[in-house]
């Protein structure tokens, strides 16, 4: 059976380091990114089952980055959780409005993090 | 003396070649530790990323002992992911640092000589949470140096234990050595459980803590004060019964309504405007007849919260704004012209000039004419020059006398 795929996108690289840890030790394929563009190529390039996204990248926002995502025919199905450091509730509501499947705040609990993605995989498999 | 300035020109340019070679060695020294230090932390990062995640001691990660240099990465690791991560996590990251030595090394460097070290040894043992730093940190609260005595209270407010906040309590009471705002701030951090603490010692704070401890109780809006605040409502201070009814309000809990209201009525004047201010943050309506009465208040800032507090009360609180428009106390009326103004009511009355309904016209042409009464015409006038809809600002014009109507527009209008 094949490993479910993710792309992971932090412009905080301790961030994609730890999360790339924690998902392959849960048998995950993991892909990271630190920048917006960056995490959209990666998203396109390798098909992943879910995305996990920062808001504020350089080149890119993580909005942005969800925007297209959804914009696309090939990727507007993929569930994407927003893993930020920003609490406002706005962000949250852009995000939601923008298509994002879940929201975590930073600092975050990453068993958490894993039983959200692996739930979001199930629904959308 | 040729011959020495030669010489001179020699030795300055052996220095300077001197100089740039011990840049050029310390240079690339410190960048070969660098690159060595990456190499390092590569190694070890998932180490500790397997443990935080994963199970038993981190004795069992680690496959041979750290060497003395991994201990800077191993710390810069733990602080780098307790950023981003909390609860189980972040719970076996600070079993780590005591099984490690860490809080040990902590604890004996708040001895040091140098005020630097104590205050980052204080700083490091809050931000892991270490309540065994507390009694060490606690014999430094009277540290010569203020920045370590901050960084102390900083800690003890981030380890959070009830022993840790009663210190800062302590803290509250002698105004000399600590300022209020600062350790005020600290509390605030702690959140509830510095509540418990102050609620605890209000009793036996002397009177600058306790409106301190009422204050934070308003800032953090505790649900978990209220029984303290009810009881504060009635103080014989008006000073505490004021920041009480605040406090109150800033938890946004319309159960409170009724103590407010009852406070609307207090003979101290700041009371009963930190009590209009307190009900206006609160979704209910049973205080809008008391907040009407206040508006005729004999103390302008009473008049002032009353009309803010109405004007946040949606729908209702615009109704009762409305009605003020015909008291006969003319500050009340501009108040609640004021208000209707900021909440934007006014331009719906205007915009109601051009209604279909005669009845809203009716209405409206109303609510113009008491404006102009009460002389408050700089919207009207402004809309009159300005609204993008022709038949409104002509009727605007005419209600404003700055034009006569035709038998027709008359007709029309009324």
């Amino acid at each position: 059976m094949r490993r479910p795929r993710i792309v992971v996108a932090d412009d905080d690289p301790i961030v994609v380091r730890f999360l790339t840890s924690v998902f392959q030790g849960e048998g995950f394929e993991v892909t990271g990114a630190e920048d917006g563009e960056r995490a959209l190529q990666m998203i396109r390039e390798n098909r992943p089952d879910l995305v996990i996204l920062d808001l504020v990248m350089p080149f890119m926002d993580g909005f942005e980055v969800c925007r297209q995502v959804r914009q696309s025919a090939e990727t507007s199905h993929l569930p994407v959780i927003i893993l930020s450091m920003r609490d406002k509730e706005q962000d949250a509501l852009r995000a939601f409005a923008l298509g994002a499947n879940d929201y975590v705040r930073k600092p975050f609990n990453a068993l958490e993090l894993v039983a959200r993605a692996r739930k979001l995989i199930r629904e959308n498999a | 003396m040729y011959d020495f300035i030669v010489a001179l020109i020699w030795a300055s340019a052996g220095f300077f070649v001197l100089l740039m070679l011990l840049i050029l060695v310390n240079k690339a020294w410190r960048e070969v530790a660098e690159r060595r230090l990456r190499k390092r932390r590569v190694q070890l990062e998932p180490i500790f990323f397997r443990y935080v995640t994963g199970t038993g001691p981190i004795e069992e990660h680690l496959k041979q002992p750290l060497r003395p240099s991994d201990r800077v990465l191993v710390e810069e690791i733990f602080f780098d992911l307790g950023r981003v991560v909390k609860g189980s996590v972040w719970e076996r990251a600070r079993e780590a640092f005591e099984r490690l030595g860490f809080v040990d090394h902590y604890i004996s460097r708040l001895q040091s000589r140098g005020w630097w070290y104590r205050a980052e040894a204080a700083e490091k043992l809050g931000y892991i949470g270490s309540e065994r730093g507390t009694q060490p940190l606690v014999k430094h609260m009277d540290d010569p140096v203020g920045e370590v005595r901050v960084r102390v209270a900083r800690a003890l407010g981030r380890i959070g234990t009830p022993e840790a906040l009663d210190y800062l309590v302590e803290a509250l009471r002698d105004p000399g050595r600590w300022s209020a705002i600062r350790v005020g701030g600290i509390l605030i951090n702690a959140g509830e459980g510095g509540v418990e603490r102050l609620m605890k010692a209000y009793a036996t704070l002397p009177f600058h803590a306790r409106v301190a401890a009422i204050d934070i109780f308003a800032r953090i809006r505790s649900l978990k004060a209220s029984p303290l605040l009810l009881e504060l409502l009635e103080d014989e201070n008006s000073d505490i019964r004021a920041r009480a009814a605040f406090a109150l309000g800033a938890t946004g809990d319309p159960n409170f309504a009724e103590p407010l209201i009852g406070a609307l009525k207090d003979p101290a004047w700041a009371v009963r405007a930190m009590a209009a201010k307190a009900v206006g943050r609160l979704k209910e309506a049973a205080s809008i007849p008391t907040l009407c009465e206040c508006l005729q208040d004999a103390e302008w800032w009473v008049r002032a919260n009353a009309a803010e507090a109405l004007k946040n009360k949606g729908e209702k609180g615009s109704q009762a704004l409305l009605g003020m428009l015909e008291s006969d106390d003319t500050y009340a009326a501009q108040q609640a012209v004021q208000m209707l103004q900021e909440s934007g009511s006014l331009d719906g009355m205007i915009a109601q000039l051009g209604s279909p309904d005669k009845g809203e016209r009716q209405a409206s042409l109303e609510f113009m004419a008491r404006l102009v009464m009460l002389r408050r015409t700089d919207l009207l006038t402004e809309m009159a020059l300005n609204h993008p809809e022709a038949s409104i600002r002509e009727r605007l014009s005419i209600v404003l006398g700055l034009r006569r109507p035709t038998a027709w527009q008359h007709q029309v209008m009324t």
